[in-house]
């Protein structure tokens, strides 16, 4: 998995040398384009440990980075903030905990136009998992560690606003490896084209 | 283009099912009719009849010739066939002067298993192995509806015996193809010495607030743990958080290491425990007065014990370094004959992959250092390592192979 770290990121700075390099003499429009976005998202709780303890509606930031030819196909690189669950234990009590789970995700992207305006999309990379305890007994514990084997698809919906501007919605499922995390969110999001 | 679809299919493929994680299956509950209103024997009564047997007469389906072992309140039978034992509670059963088993037999690789009942009868020499004498001693069992009669044929050989074989259960667990207690679990503590073990090998982690708990992987997974609120590494999180959110994947809390240790000393008779050290700032310093107060505890129950810090890597070398006072504690140098040497280990472990090591083990004995190599569960290498090497002990997930070579080869 750690070749897709190095391997993903390292195809898309060729693309993106290739294109600058290419564009020089007729100055051709940027295929270059950003995108932001957020929206909520729904955890599929699967926790054997404080299950009822769960908060699963949430929310996400996604930026994403595209290089999109004039083909179906188009790759990038995503990231962006996934709130995944929240979890309030011990409510009322000295030993009150407030849990929150997060991943940033850090994932090459696939997408392929299926007509004008629809497309799907694959991510696969690793996230880093944010975790923080917060209790009025311990402080707070924050955490993290990295989760190599995630992946996610989305559905979308995308339309240009004149020459530069998109905008679009998509519905994402997002699975983490590992603790085996699962989420789908609807995002809204606008995009620019560089 | 088809070429990428296909291959993004295969990782897809690869992601969702690549891994298949072993689960736990406890031993069967036994069927213990025959067990209801026995006299409980002690385990040195039932000593007696540890040595080898072999099948008189009915089915072979669990094998041909056993060797039979008694744990502390265990009496425990290891075969020829497919590393296959037998873990039988017992007691005397006065009516008729017989003593009754009861308990459950399973394949060391495979996680089949049954109940199985066993009884030693008055003309069978259950009178006599109360008193000591195992000429005619003959158990016989019932599997399945299927009858066997098993001979006692002789004692260990006095060449055996005086091996004093360290045979150490890995992570505290008896296979590692779905296994009957989670690993590094004081449930692993408290049965381990059934399964043919005389010591444990531990993994040490420390948490945020420096408590050393046993734990084998640097971060919270679903490998071990039931899915939690909580992930990262461990030293991220305090006991407490530990504690309140994390359950192995078997119910069972992580242990701490005194935990484990007042388990291992009070509730087994177990000899060794293996600190498998992952490293972390100042671990010495906070391993020392646990494991000084272990002794102390063995001491007073009159418990001969040997617990020694695993030293894998030149950081834990030199954590060791900065707590000068842990010297006269026992540790294992994982690296060299020479690193142990240097470092007035008592103990040189290897891994198995580096070979018999003849010249090394030499070395190490002509020292004083005892070697233990580490992680034999190939049947055949483990055969190959105790015939032709000259380790001290190993450390092994199927400790039903160890036991059975050690005391039918010499």
């Amino acid at each position: 998995m750690r070749i897709f770290i190095v391997y993903i990121p390292c195809l898309i700075l060729c693309f993106m040398a290739n294109e600058t390099v290419a564009q020089q003499p007729d100055a051709k429009p940027s295929k270059f384009t950003l995108y932001a976005g957020l929206g909520p998202n729904y955890y599929f709780n699967n926790l054997g440990v404080g299950k009822d303890q769960v908060n699963e509606l949430n929310y996400a930031f996604v930026a994403r980075f595209m290089w999109e030819p004039e083909y179906f196909l188009s790759i990038g690189f995503e990231t962006g903030y996934n709130k995944l669950y929240t979890v309030k234990a011990g409510q009322g009590t000295v030993n009150e905990t407030h849990i929150v789970n997060a991943a940033i995700p850090l994932q090459g992207v696939v997408t392929m136009r299926f007509f004008q305006h629809f497309y799907g999309s694959f991510t696969m990379g690793q996230s880093i998992l944010l975790n923080k305890v917060t209790s009025a007994s311990k402080g707070e514990e924050n955490a993290s560690t990295f989760s190599m084997s995630d992946f996610g698809v989305a559905a979308g919906y995308k339309k240009a606003i004149g020459t530069k501007w998109f905008l679009g919605t998509e519905l994402k499922a997002y699975y983490s490896g590992k603790l085996q995390d699962r989420n789908m969110g609807l995002v809204f999001m606008a995009g620019y084209r560089l | 283009m088809k070429q990428l679809t296909t291959n993004i299919f295969l990782l897809f493929f690869l992601l969702c099912f690549g891994c298949n994680k072993s689960e736990i299956i406890r031993p069967p509950q036994a069927d213990e009719s025959n067990l209801v209103a026995t006299q409980a024997l002690t385990d040195t009564t039932m000593r007696a009849m540890e040595g080898i047997y072999k099948l008189s007469s009915g089915t072979d389906v669990l094998g041909k010739q056993f060797v039979c072992k008694v744990s502390r309140f265990r009496v425990s039978f290891f075969s020829d066939k497919e590393g296959i034992f037998i873990i039988l509670k017992y007691g005397l059963k006065v009516s008729d002067s017989s003593i009754q088993f009861s308990g459950f037999w399973r394949y060391t690789e495979k996680s089949e298993q049954g109940k199985i009942q066993f009884s030693i009868s008055k003309a069978n020499g259950a009178t006599d192995l109360l008193k000591g004498i195992v000429k005619n001693l003959a158990v016989t069992g019932v599997d399945a509806g299927n009858d066997m009669k098993l001979q006692y044929d002789r004692a260990f050989s006095a060449a055996a015996i005086n091996k004093n074989f360290m045979i150490i259960a890995h992570h505290g667990v008896q296979t590692t193809v779905d296994p009957p207690y989670a690993e590094n679990s004081l449930l692993g503590v408290l049965h381990d010495e059934d399964y043919g073990v005389n010591g444990l090998e531990f993994d040490i982690r420390m948490t945020k607030d420096n408590v050393p708990i046993c734990i084998h992987d640097p971060a919270i997974s679903t490998r071990l743990t039931v899915k939690g609120p909580i992930s990262g590494s461990w030293d991220q999180y305090t006991f407490k958080t530990v504690s309140d959110f994390i359950t192995l994947i078997d119910g069972q809390k992580v242990p701490t290491l005194q935990e484990a240790l007042n388990a291992f000393i009070d509730s087994t008779k177990l000899t060794y425990f293996w600190m498998d050290i992952k490293g972390n700032n100042d671990v010495f310093k906070y391993l020392e007065p646990i494991i000084r107060n272990a002794y102390q505890r063995a001491a007073a129950q009159k418990r001969n014990v040997i617990i020694f810090a695993g030293l894998p890597s030149d950081e834990v070398i030199s954590e060791l370094h900065e707590q000068p006072s842990y010297a006269d504690l026992p540790t294992l140098c994982e690296q060299s004959v020479d690193r142990a040497i240097e470092n007035k280990s008592k103990f040189y472990g290897p891994r198995f992959s580096q070979g018999l090591l003849l010249n090394d083990v030499a070395k190490a004995h002509s020292n004083g250092i005892k070697v233990i190599s580490w992680t034999l569960n190939d049947k055949d290498l483990i055969r190959n390592y105790i015939q032709n090497g000259q380790f001290d002990g190993f450390i092994t997930d199927y400790p039903a192979y160890v036991v059975y070579d050690i005391y039918t080869l010499f």
